[in-house]
């Protein structure tokens, strides 16, 4: 885009752009617009000093002027010169102004508009035409204002790094919402404005760009410009800038102040300006002023980037990283790998922290792809600053969410396996579970046989804090932490359990364990030790699947540990023997067998299993078990011995008493098998001392028995029954009882019947009275046999 | 003494509400609070394009009911009673809002001589008049404009230069000249009381008037409550041979005098809204400027020869007097255009001629006279302006 332009002076209506007279545009280029004239009109416009007028110096006298400005839409600047009268008029006041104006900034090309003071294209008269031409760019500066001059002018100032840094911090503080004008005072225009191109250039584009300025003025503390210049020898008075308030004083004859203090900015640029390459110096301001970090780390930067300085101490390292993080594709591409050199060859970098280089990964990987040399490189960096340094070791571990890879994957014995064997080597025994499950995110070849140590000593921390059960899946060699930590339980359970390990498996932390195969097939001590202390808080479901669990892969003596400090249940002691029944006969059994059975005893509910168990473990240990089971377990024995005695026809007539002090469990259990005994006995008394005195009911097992027997052996069945009826019974067992022969007759057929009734027609009444009944066929009747038996007993 | 809701701020020319004032900080903070500093006001930039560094100015907590109120900075704690136009953060006259201030605007072509005017005007309003009407009459304020007027008024005085050609406003926004006129004042039952008056005057460049655009931009001109309007009596048809045989500048003959009175009534007709069928009400001093070119012309008893009355009070009859001479004047100069502009188009005009160095300048050299200034009826038109307004007493 080309440069507008426009030229005012005192001219006459015919010569004039909109035919006034007097002040006027006289000439504008075809591209000028009407906003261009408003813009020069009160920002560009040369003033001439009322105090030269006042006594008429001479034209030479008055200073050029130089005015730039920056307005919402463009960019404008102007050259004037003093004219002396207007014509014809004869009073004074008249000049000349040419201004430019465009809305690209990138039109200056990075020329300071103050560079641009006293070149060529400036027009200095009254144009013969109306229309000026449109200036193309880049405009061309005096040699006066190129650089190597303008170094020089700085470096022959009276203490020029530190007049040069408050030089620039004024320039600096004209810019931003709350601002402070500068006002320079200089008796040589050119000087002045070689100044301001200066402290200009070493601010960045932008910011300098914002800096309106005008050169000169006569009232300065009025003056709307971020810079202003006076030129003292066109003032009656000239003010001392320096002593200014509220304003950046600085004079440029005496390079003496006011009271400016020098930012860490300017003392930067400054020195580096004078003592270095001047135009190194600027390229690095610029890129500083693009960068998108905070001031200091653009300047870091920039002076790693372009000056090529080192970076020393992990501050640095850390603010050029997050600089580095901000870089888009072309700083990346032009500056990236110079700035991760620099980072990787600081110095003293004891306080480096991981994120200076964390952060830059992802900027890494944006711009080189997935993977890359560099990115390996700055990850490589990374993991061999963890091996050398604890602190940080633990920061990169516990800070990176970081997702590594590699564009060459690393091996076994690279330096980088190595490096993450020797970081985790370094760490406490706390550190170490976030740092395996950082290192299974590596994604790198590291032998468990490196990490020996650190598994050994993770699995003991582990032991402490079972809290961490499950992240095992997610550490470097899990498996292996997992055995290790086991085998150490292992050892603790069998030596000593510290109390803290014995509080975790008590609250069932390390149930878990259970669940897994191999732990519970080793058959070591942990998985019972667990259990035994899991099973009395667990559920019934639970309870059986742990003891079948503990039962199906211990040895003799399995079941210790599970009920070492406490009474197992009863159920238990079942399940226990039925996945492992052997264990009845091991006389250790005994001990804890009886005590769970004593509860049963004590409530009555004995089963025949139970009674069997108690049997068998009487058989084995007689005096092991508790005094109630083991009178249990003698009692049962001696009604064994009596009805095998029975069954021998060999028992005393006092069987059925002695029968009868048997405890009411063994009786209740085994009344089925004493009635069929004592039946079988044949011995009526024996039969009716123990029907009488037994502690349990026994009518039901005798009328089975009765009825039973009465099919094999009829007549002296029905005999016994008819004893039995006609003895003294309790009342519902004779009513039972006497129903038996009934029941014969009704299921035998005619042919017993009548070989039955004559060989007890003879002796039994009874028996013609159950004929006569049946004849009947009435179901009452039958009844009343009974009844009649009764009543004929009762007669006899 | 009245209470008024609203005033116009003697520089910015906006009229505030008197209960919105706002204060500027004093410097002085409260005890073991940080001082404010000066720092430029955005507002002094946009209004007055000035960017002195000034204390912050911060609006009172309370509402101001009156003169003499104070603030307290909320910045350092410190206590203030400067009050500034809450919408340029100009400092305030002490007794604004107390009486009407009225603001005169002057206007007038390109080398009528309106800095010449203005500049001796300020000076007779200091001096003779203040005798005249036994008032205090001074400047007040922070305009940069007093010390270039003085500054003026000294180099012509010793006949050194004419001022330069005034700037055109957009060029350089020059800050009004604001006075206070006190005096005393008889009201009911023959008590006496101080009354005080803020005039505001604001120099113009020829150039403002030249286009009909640069005079609409002249907002000021609106907010006046009277206008002077200088005309050049070169500017006159019968003159402009004279001027040109005088060494007046061309540019200066350039504009008729019917040009500059046509564009000033489209704007107080477009400020005022007054529909075209009725007059503009607006009070307007017509002077015609260097008149002492044409002393000669007239008889000495001429009335545009006469001194001014020394009376404390406008002398009515004398002044209509002096007005139908220079209409019959510029009659003959061949401005009959002009007086028919003015009859059809105002309610109040009154024409006056004045000389503000009292005799001619060396047009070609830009010189005042070497014998010094000798200015003559220049306050008039003034004072007329300030009776039409009640601030001084009308005889005759």
């Amino acid at each position: 885009m080309s440069f507008r332009a426009l030229l005012y002076t005192d001219c006459r209506a015919d010569e004039s752009l909109r035919g006034g007279t007097g002040y006027q545009f006289q000439a504008a280029s075809p591209a000028a617009q009407p906003a261009d004239e408003m813009v020069m009109m009160q920002e560009l416009m040369y003033r001439p000093s009322p105090d030269l007028m006042a006594r008429e110096a001479p034209v030479s006298e008055y200073p050029p002027s130089f005015a730039y400005f920056r307005s919402v839409d463009g960019y404008a600047m102007a050259a004037g010169i003093y004219l002396g009268k207007v014509s014809g008029d004869g009073r004074q006041g008249n000049q000349i102004t040419h201004g430019l104006f465009t809305d690209e900034g990138d039109d200056l090309a990075g020329t300071r508009p103050a560079q641009l003071f006293g070149a060529d294209f400036w027009v200095r008269e009254k144009q013969p035409s109306k229309q000026l031409p449109d200036i193309e760019p880049p405009l061309l500066y005096d040699d006066e204002f190129d650089l190597p001059v303008l170094h020089k002018l700085a470096t022959c100032a009276a203490d020029a790094e530190q007049f040069l840094g408050k030089l620039v911090s004024a320039f600096e503080r004209g810019a931003g919402d709350t601002w402070m004008k500068t006002i320079v005072s200089c008796s040589q225009p050119q000087t002045a404005l070689q100044w301001i191109a200066l402290g200009t250039l070493l601010i960045p584009t932008e910011q300098a760009l914002s800096l309106s300025f005008r050169a000169f003025v006569s009232d300065p503390a009025l003056a709307t410009q971020r810079i202003v210049a006076v030129h003292p020898p066109s003032l009656n008075k000239p003010p001392d800038v320096t002593t200014l308030p509220a304003v950046s004083g600085i004079d440029l004859d005496t390079y003496r102040t006011g009271a400016i203090e020098v930012s860490e900015r300017a003392a930067f640029w400054a020195g580096r300006f004078l003592h270095g390459d001047p135009y190194e110096v600027l390229d690095a301001v610029e890129l500083a002023g693009r960068l998108q970090g905070s001031e200091y780390a653009n300047r870091l930067v920039a002076a790693v980037a372009v000056l090529g300085e080192p970076l020393s101490g992990g501050a640095q390292v850390d603010a050029v990283g997050q600089v580095l993080a901000t870089f888009d594709a072309d700083e990346y591409e032009e500056f990236a790998e110079q700035v991760v050199d620099a980072m990787e060859h600081a110095r003293d970098l004891g306080d480096l922290a991981p994120g200076s280089f964390l952060r830059i990964l992802p900027v890494v990987q944006r711009f080189g792809g997935q993977t890359s040399a560099l990115l390996d490189r700055v990850q490589t960096n990374l993991l061999v600053r963890a091996s050398a340094s604890a602190d940080f070791a633990r920061s990169l571990f516990v800070d990176s969410v970081w997702r590594w890879t590699w564009h060459q994957q690393p091996t076994d014995s690279s330096p980088v396996a190595r490096a993450v064997s020797a970081a985790l080597g370094r760490l406490e025994s706390d550190q170490l579970p976030v740092a395996f499950e950082f290192a299974a995110r590596l994604g790198l070849p590291v032998e468990p046989a490196t990490l020996r140590d650190a598994i050994q000593r993770l699995a003991e921390h582990w032991i402490h804090h079972p809290e961490l059960s499950g992240r095992q899946r997610t550490w470097l060699h899990g498996d292996q932490v997992l055995d290790a930590m086991v085998q150490g339980l292992q050892h603790q359970v069998v030596t000593e359990l510290p109390g803290d390990v014995e509080a975790a498996i008590e609250n069932g932390q390390w149930d878990w364990l259970l669940d897994i195969d191999w732990i519970i097939r080793g058959g070591g001590p942990l998985a019972p030790e667990i259990a035994g202390r899991s099973i009395p808080k667990a559920d019934a479901q639970r309870q059986e699947h742990l003891i079948r669990l503990i039962a199906t892969s211990a040895g003799p003596g399995g079941w210790q540990p599970l009920w070492r400090n406490r009474t197992p249940g009863l159920s238990e002691v079942l399940l226990w023997l039925d996945a492992r029944p052997a264990d009845v006969s091991d006389p250790r059994f005994a001990d804890p067998a009886g005590k769970a059975i004593v509860p049963a005893i004590e409530s009555g509910r004995v089963r025949a299993d139970l009674l069997r168990l108690i049997r068998d473990l009487y058989a084995v240990s007689p005096d092991a078990l508790p005094r109630q089971v083991a009178r249990i377990g003698r009692q049962d024995a001696e009604v064994s011995r009596t009805l095998s005695s029975m069954r021998g026809h060999r028992a005393e007539p006092t069987a059925g008493a002695a029968l009868v002090a048997t405890d009411p469990i063994i009786l209740k259990l085994r009344m089925t098998e004493i009635i069929r005994s004592l039946a079988d006995f044949g011995d009526f008394e024996t039969l009716l001392a123990f029907l009488q005195k037994s502690a349990v009911d026994p009518t039901e097992q005798l009328v089975k028995a009765l009825d039973a027997r009465a099919q094999t052996f009829p007549v002296e069945t029905l005999e016994i029954t008819f004893c039995l009826l006609r003895a003294k019974l309790p009342k519902s067992m004779h009513k039972q009882v006497s129903a038996v022969p009934l029941r014969w007759y009704e299921s035998a057929t005619n042919e017993h019947r009548d070989n039955v009734g004559r060989k007890l027609d003879r002796e039994w009444p009874e028996w013609g009275e159950i004929e006569v009944q049946y004849e009947r066929r009435n179901e009452s009747a039958f009844k009343k046999v009974g009844r009649l038996f009764g009543a004929r007993e009762r007669e006899r | 003494m009245k209470f008024l809701a609203e005033a116009a701020c003697p520089y910015c020319y906006h009229k505030v509400r008197l209960t919105s004032l706002m204060f500027r900080c004093s410097g002085r903070q409260a005890p073991g609070r940080q001082p404010c500093g000066q720092a430029v006001d955005p507002r002094q930039v946009e209004y007055l394009q000035n960017a002195t560094p000034t204390l912050p100015s911060f609006p009172a907590t309370a509402k101001v009911y009156s003169t003499g109120q104070r603030a307290v900075c909320p910045d350092c704690g410190g206590s203030t009673g400067t009050r500034v136009c809450s919408v340029c953060h100009s400092v305030l006259p002490s007794t604004f809002g107390d009486e009407k201030s009225p603001m005169f605007g002057m206007v007038g072509v390109k080398g009528s001589g309106k800095t010449v005017y203005l500049t001796v005007l300020i000076h007779e309003l200091t001096t003779s008049i203040r005798r005249r009407f036994g008032a205090s009459i001074h400047t007040i304020g922070e305009s940069p404009m007093i010390g270039k007027v003085k500054q003026l008024r000294e180099t012509i005085n010793s006949g050194g230069a004419l001022p330069g050609s005034t700037t055109v406003a957009a060029v350089e926004k020059k800050y009004p000249i604001v006075l206070e006129w006190r005096q005393e004042k008889e009201g009911l039952l023959k008590r006496t009381s101080v009354s005080s008056t803020i005039l505001s005057f604001y120099d113009t460049a020829g150039e403002d008037l030249q286009t009909q655009n640069s005079t609409s931009s002249l907002a000021y001109l609106a907010a006046a409550d009277g206008l002077i309007v200088l005309l050049d009596p070169f500017q006159f048809p019968e003159n402009i041979q004279r001027g040109r045989s005088m060494g007046v500048s061309e540019d200066s003959l350039d504009t008729p005098a019917i040009d500059v009175i046509s564009r000033i009534t489209e704007l107080l007709r477009e400020a005022d809204s007054v529909k075209a069928s009725k007059r503009i009400k607006r009070p307007l001093a017509l002077v015609v400027s260097k008149i002492d070119a044409f002393f000669d012309d007239v008889p000495s008893d001429h009335a545009i020869r006469k001194s001014p009355p020394k009376l404390p009070a406008f002398d009515e009859a004398e002044s209509a007097d002096l007005h139908n001479h220079v209409e019959a004047l510029i009659d003959e100069w061949g401005g009959e255009d002009v007086l028919s502009l003015l009859r059809t188009n105002y309610d109040n005009y009154r024409f006056f001629a004045a000389s503000a160095l009292g005799a001619q300048p060396d047009y070609r050299a830009g010189r005042a006279d070497s014998q010094g200034l000798r200015p003559h009826r220049v306050a008039e038109p003034l004072l007329w302006l300030m009776a039409n307004d009640k601030i001084i007493a009308k005889q005759g």
